[in-house]
C-alpha cells in the first residue's frame, strides 16, 4: 500500500522505515528540511540500535523516500501522524499545536476515502475532535498509538506486544488490519476499540509503569528507615505473577521524553474533565520519582563528609536510560547539576549522550571516558545503566580517584566486587555493606 | 528429614499450615486458645470455607500424625513452631494489632526446647520481628544458655481460595534470619520445606526487617494495582472509554501484566485494607510517612467504586432508591470464600438499603457469616428469590454461579430487567441480547 508518515522525528522515522520494511511504499513527510536532508542521506538524527539499517534498507529498496512537500500525500491511501506532543511551557497539558498543524496541513492534499491514523501520544477527545475536520474532508479517522521503547523501538514497531485499533467503523478496521498484515500474522494481538479508549491506552500504560518505578522507589524509603534490602523485596515479590519482576527496580527513578510528561499531561486533562481526584495517586508518584533525585545528591553529600563544597564528583551516565541519546528529563543530569550546585566540582562522562548533554547543560564539565571523569574524585555516582559500567573493573576507577566512593543509585553494580576492591559502595533503598 | 511442628493459631492461616505441613509428612501439633475452634478442627470441620481444606482436614487427621489442641505444653516436643496467629487493625486506627503474636510467643517460651527455632507467618509491621527477637531471649536466654531459641521470619503468601495450593506450591518461599546461627536456621526450614523446594520453588534467604516487609509491600502492590484501574474506570466513565478494553490493551504489555486489573467494585477483605492501612500507619511510627502518600490515594479510590455502584443503582431506580427493591448478587469479598470481612458486596448492599431501598442478598456460601455480621440486611438462599420483583440487580461478587446464570430465564422475575455488574465479569452481549439494560463500572452505557 501507499502510506504517508507525517512528522519524521522518533516515532515517525522508526515507524516510516518499519512500514516500508514490512513492504509498503512510504513517503516520509517533516517541515524540518534539515532533517528531511539527513534521512534522506541514510543518517538517522538519534542514536537508535538497527534503525540505521532498517533506513538505508528502505532507501536503497525504492519503497522510502522523504520529502518536506506535503502534496506527496496527494496519492497515499493511510496516513500515519506521528509528530510530537511535547508539554505546554510552563504548564502541565499536552501542546496540540504540531498535531493540529499536520491534520491540517494533510486535509489539504488528502483525497477523499482515505484514512488519517494518529499516532501520537494525545489527551483523550482530541481524535474525537480530529475525527470531524477529517471527516469533513470525505476521509476517515482512526487512532493507533504507538508503544515504542527508546532503545527498542524497530523490534517494538516490527514485532509489537499488540496492535490497538481506535475506529468508528470497518473501513478504517479494514485498512489498518491491511496495513498490519505482516505483522498480525506472526500472531500479534489486535484490539478494536473506541477512539477514546485507543487514545487512553498509551497514557494509562505510561501512568501503570511510572506508578510501578515509584511503587519500588516508595519502598526503597521505607526500606532506607528500617534497614532492609529494596533489591530483595522486589526480588520476593516479583515471583507473584500478578506482579512481575519487570519494571521494579528501585534506583534513580524514571526519565525521560514521555512518562513524566506524560503522566503530567494526563492529570491535567483529568482535570479539564472533572474527574482530578481519580489521578492524585500520580501526583504522588511524581513526587516520589523526584525525592529520589534529591537522595542520591544526599548520599553524595555523606560520602564527601557532610558537604559537597570542593569535592570532586565523577558521574557516569547522562541518557535518561541507556542505549539511549535522549536526556530530555534526565534524572543522572539532574543530580549532576545539584551536586554542583552545591559546590562540587562534576565532571559527566556518557557511552553516547554527551553531544546532547552539552547542548542542554553547557555548564558541566564533560570527560571523554570513565577514567578521565572518575580522576581525583571525592565519590563516583553511577547514574544510567550502560552495560559499560556494569562491566566495569572497580580496579580501573581505583587508580585514578581520590576516595573509593560509589553511589549506585541504580543498583546495577556489582556490589561484592566493588567492596572487594576497598570501595565504599551506597545504593538506594539497601543498607551498605 | 520430617520434623515434629508446632502451629501456634488456628484460624485461615494456622489451619491451612498445620494441614499442609502433615501432607508434606511432617507431624504436627496446632495449638489455639479457642476451644471451640479446636474441638471442630479435631473433628475435621474448617472454621472457614476453603476449598478442598475440609477434604485435606480428613486425610491428614487420618495420619495420626495431626493433633489439635488448646493445651500449650503440648508444644514442648517440636523443634518448629510456627506462630500463625491474627494482626486485625486496632480499633479506631490504622495501625496493626501485634498483641496475639506477642501473646503467642510468650505462651510457647517456658516449653521451648534448647535450639529450637521460633517462624513468624503472621503479616506483622516492620520491625516486629526484632522485637520479638528480643522477648525471646529475655523469656529463654537465661533457661536455654547456649542453644538458645531463636527467631525466623517466613511470611505467607496465601489467596484465599488458594490456599492450600499457595502452601504446597507457593510461588516463592522467604526466609528471614539473623545471628549466628542463621546458617543452622536456613538448613532446618529447608528440611520443614523438602516437599516444595524439591518441586523447584525458589527460595530467597533476607533478613528480618526485608522478610516483614515482603508480604505487606506485595498486598500494597496488588492495592496499588486494582486502585490504579479502578481509577482509569473513574477516567473512562468521563471520557467514554471502555476500561476493559483498555485493561485488555495495557495488560499485553508484560512489564504490566493483565492480571489484577479488574475494574470493578475494588478490594476488600481481612488482608488488603487493613495491611495497607497498617503499612501507611508504620511508615507515620518511622517517620517515613510520606513515602506512603500514595496508599492513601489508594484507599480513596477503591471506597469511590463503592459509593459510584450506589449512585448507578440510584440512576438505573430513575433517581432514587426509596421504596425500590434491589437484588444483590454476593456478600463475600471475593469469589471461592465465605469471608465478608470489608466486603465491597455488603458495604454497597447496606448503603443501599440505607438509601431507602428493600435488598436482598444472595451468595452461595457467605450468607451465615453475612448474617452475622450484618444482621439488619435480609438474605435469600436461592437467586431466584433475591431476584424476584427486583427493579435492578446488582451483581457485587464474581461467583462462577452468577456468571452461568441465563438472563433470558431471568426476565420473568424481575420487575426491571436491569443490571449493574460491579465485577465487569458477565458478558454484556448475552444480557442485552436477553432484554437487560446492563451497565458496568468504567464501559460506555451503550
Amino acid at each position: 500500500m501507499k502510506l504517508s508518515v507525517i512528522g519524521t522525528g522518533y516515532l515517525g522515522a522508526t515507524h516510516a522505515a518499519a512500514m516500508a520494511e514490512i513492504g509498503h511504499e512510504v513517503v516520509g513527510i517533516d517541515v524540518d528540511a534539515a532533517k528531511i536532508e539527513s534521512l534522506r542521506g541514510g543518517t538517522v538524527p538519534f542514536h537508535e540500535p538497527g534503525l540505521p539499517e532498517l533506513l538505508a534498507k528502505g532507501l536503497a529498496g525504492g519503497r522510502l523516500r522523504f520529502t518536506t512537500d506535503f502534496a506527496a500525500a496527494a496519492d497515499c491511501v493511510v496516513h500515519f501522524v506521528c509528530v510530537g506532543t511535547p508539554q505546554r511551557k510552563g504548564e502541565n497539558a499536552a501542546d496540540l499545536t504540531y498535531v493540529d498543524a499536520a491534520v491540517a496541513a494533510l486535509i489539504e492534499h488528502l483525497p477523499v476515502g482515505s484514512l488519517v491514523v494518529g499516532k501520537s501520544t494525545v489527551p483523550v477527545g482530541t481524535a474525537e475532535r480530529l475525527a470531524g475536520l477529517v471527516e469533513a474532508a470525505g476521509s476517515d479517522l482512526a487512532w493507533n498509538p504507538e508503544f515504542l521503547r527508546e532503545g527498542k523501538a524497530v523490534q517494538d514497531t516490527l514485532r509489537p506486544d499488540r496492535i490497538v485499533m481506535g475506529v468508528t467503523g470497518e473501513r478504517a478496521e479494514k485498512l489498518l488490519r491491511d496495513v498490519y498484515e505482516p505483522i498480525v500474522s506472526l500472531g500479534t494481538p489486535v484490539i478494536v476499540t473506541d477512539l477514546p479508549t485507543s487514545e487512553l491506552v498509551k497514557v494509562s500504560a505510561n501512568a501503570f509503569l511510572a506508578t510501578k518505578i515509584s511503587f519500588i522507589n516508595a519502598i526503597a524509603e521505607v526500606c532506607e528507615v528500617v534497614g532492609a534490602d529494596v533489591t530483595m523485596v522486589a526480588e520476593a515479590i516479583g515471583h507473584d505473577a500478578r506482579i512481575g519482576h519487570r519494571f521494579l527496580g528501585a534506583g534513580l527513578g524514571f526519565g525521560g521524553g514521555c512518562l513524566p510528561k506524560d503522566i503530567r499531561a494526563f492529570m491535567a486533562r483529568a482535570e479539564e474533565l472533572g474527574v482530578d481526584q481519580a489521578l492524585n495517586f500520580l501526583r504522588e508518584v511524581d513526587a516520589i520519582n523526584v525525592r529520589r533525585r534529591a537522595r542520591t545528591v544526599d548520599l553524595a553529600r555523606e560520602m564527601c563528609g557532610g558537604s559537597l563544597a570542593g569535592a570532586r564528583v565523577g558521574v557516569l551516565g547522562a541518557a535518561f536510560k541507556p542505549d539511549s541519546d535522549d536526556i530530555r528529563d534526565s534524572p543522572a543530569l539532574d543530580v549532576a547539576l545539584a551536586v554542583q550546585q552545591a559546590g562540587a566540582a562534576v565532571r559527566v562522562y556518557d557511552p553516547y549522550a554527551m553531544d546532547n548533554a552539552r547542548i542542554s547543560f553547557p555548564t558541566l564539565a564533560y570527560a571523554a571516558s570513565a577514567t578521565a571523569a572518575c580522576h581525583d574524585a571525592d565519590v563516583v555516582l553511577h547514574l544510567t545503566e550502560w552495560a559499560e559500567f556494569r562491566e566495569m573493573e572497580p580496579s580501573v576507577l581505583s587508580e585514578v580517584v581520590r576516595g573509593r566512593n560509589i553511589v549506585d543509585a541504580r543498583n546495577a553494580l556489582d556490589r561484592e566486587r566493588w567492596t572487594a576492591d576497598g570501595w565504599i559502595h551506597r545504593s538506594l533503598g539497601r543498607r551498605s555493606i | 528429614m520430617t520434623h515434629t511442628l508446632s502451629v501456634i493459631g488456628t484460624g485461615y492461616l494456622g489451619a491451612v499450615h498445620a494441614a499442609c505441613m502433615t501432607q508434606m509428612g511432617h507431624t504436627v501439633v496446632a495449638v489455639d486458645t479457642d476451644a471451640d475452634k479446636v474441638a471442630g478442627l479435631a473433628a475435621g470441620r474448617a472454621p472457614l470455607f476453603e476449598p478442598g481444606l475440609d477434604e485435606l482436614l480428613a486425610a491428614t487427621l487420618a495420619t495420626g500424625r495431626l493433633t489439635f489442641t488448646t493445651d500449650v505444653s503440648a508444644v514442648a516436643d517440636c523443634d518448629v513452631h510456627f506462630i500463625c496467629v491474627g494482626t486485625p487493625q486496632r480499633r479506631g486506627e490504622y495501625a496493626a494489632d501485634t498483641r496475639y503474636v506477642f501473646a503467642a510467643l510468650e505462651a510457647i517460651a517456658p516449653h521451648l526446647r534448647a535450639g529450637s527455632l521460633v517462624v513468624g507467618k503472621s503479616t506483622v509491621p516492620v520491625g516486629t520481628a526484632h522485637a520479638l527477637t528480643e522477648l525471646l531471649r529475655e523469656l529463654t536466654g537465661r533457661r536455654l544458655a547456649g542453644a538458645a531459641a531463636r527467631l525466623a521470619w517466613n511470611p505467607e503468601f496465601l489467596r484465599e481460595g488458594f490456599a492450600i495450593k499457595d502452601t504446597m506450591s507457593p510461588d516463592r518461599l522467604v526466609y528471614g534470619v539473623e545471628g549466628d546461627a542463621k546458617e543452622a536456621d536456613i538448613a532446618l526450614l529447608d528440611e520443614v520445606y523438602a516437599v516444595p523446594l524439591a518441586a523447584g520453588t525458589p527460595r530467597l534467604v533476607v533478613d528480618l526487617p526485608t522478610a516483614e516487609l515482603v508480604k505487606v509491600a506485595a498486598n500494597a502492590f496488588l492495592a496499588t494495582k486494582i486502585s490504579f484501574i479502578n481509577a482509569m474506570a473513574e477516567v473512562c466513565e468521563a471520557a467514554g472509554a471502555d476500561v476493559v478494553h483498555l485493561a485488555d490493551a495495557i495488560g499485553m504489555d508484560d512489564r504490566i501484566g493483565r492480571k489484577f486489573l479488574g475494574a470493578g467494585i475494588g478490594f476488600g477483605g481481612g488482608c488488603l485494607p487493613k495491611d495497607i492501612r497498617a503499612f501507611m500507619a508504620r511508615a507515620g511510627e518511622l517517620g517515613a510517612d510520606q513515602a506512603l502518600t500514595f496508599l492513601r490515594e489508594v484507599d480513596a479510590i477503591n471506597d469511590r467504586r463503592r459509593v459510584r455502584m450506589v449512585d448507578m443503582a440510584r440512576e438505573q431506580c430513575g433517581g432514587t432508591l426509596r421504596h425500590k427493591r434491589v437484588a444483590v448478587l454476593g456478600a463475600a469479598f471475593k469469589p471461592d470464600s465465605d469471608d465478608v470481612r470489608n466486603s465491597p458486596a455488603l458495604d454497597i448492599a447496606a448503603a443501599a438499603q440505607q438509601a431507602g431501598a428493600t435488598v436482598v442478598i444472595h451468595d452461595p456460601k457467605a450468607i451465615p457469616a453475612a448474617r452475622l455480621a450484618r444482621p439488619t440486611l435480609t438474605y435469600a438462599e436461592a437467586v431466584e428469590d433475591a431476584l424476584t420483583g427486583a427493579d435492578v440487580v446488582l451483581h457485587l461478587t464474581e461467583w462462577s454461579d452468577y456468571r452461568d446464570l441465563d438472563p433470558a430465564r431471568l426476565t420473568a422475575l424481575v420487575a426491571s430487567p436491569s443490571i449493574i455488574d460491579g465485577r465487569n465479569s458477565l458478558d454484556p452481549a448475552v444480557w442485552r441480547a436477553a432484554g437487560w439494560v446492563y451497565r458496568a463500572l468504567g464501559r460506555p452505557h451503550a
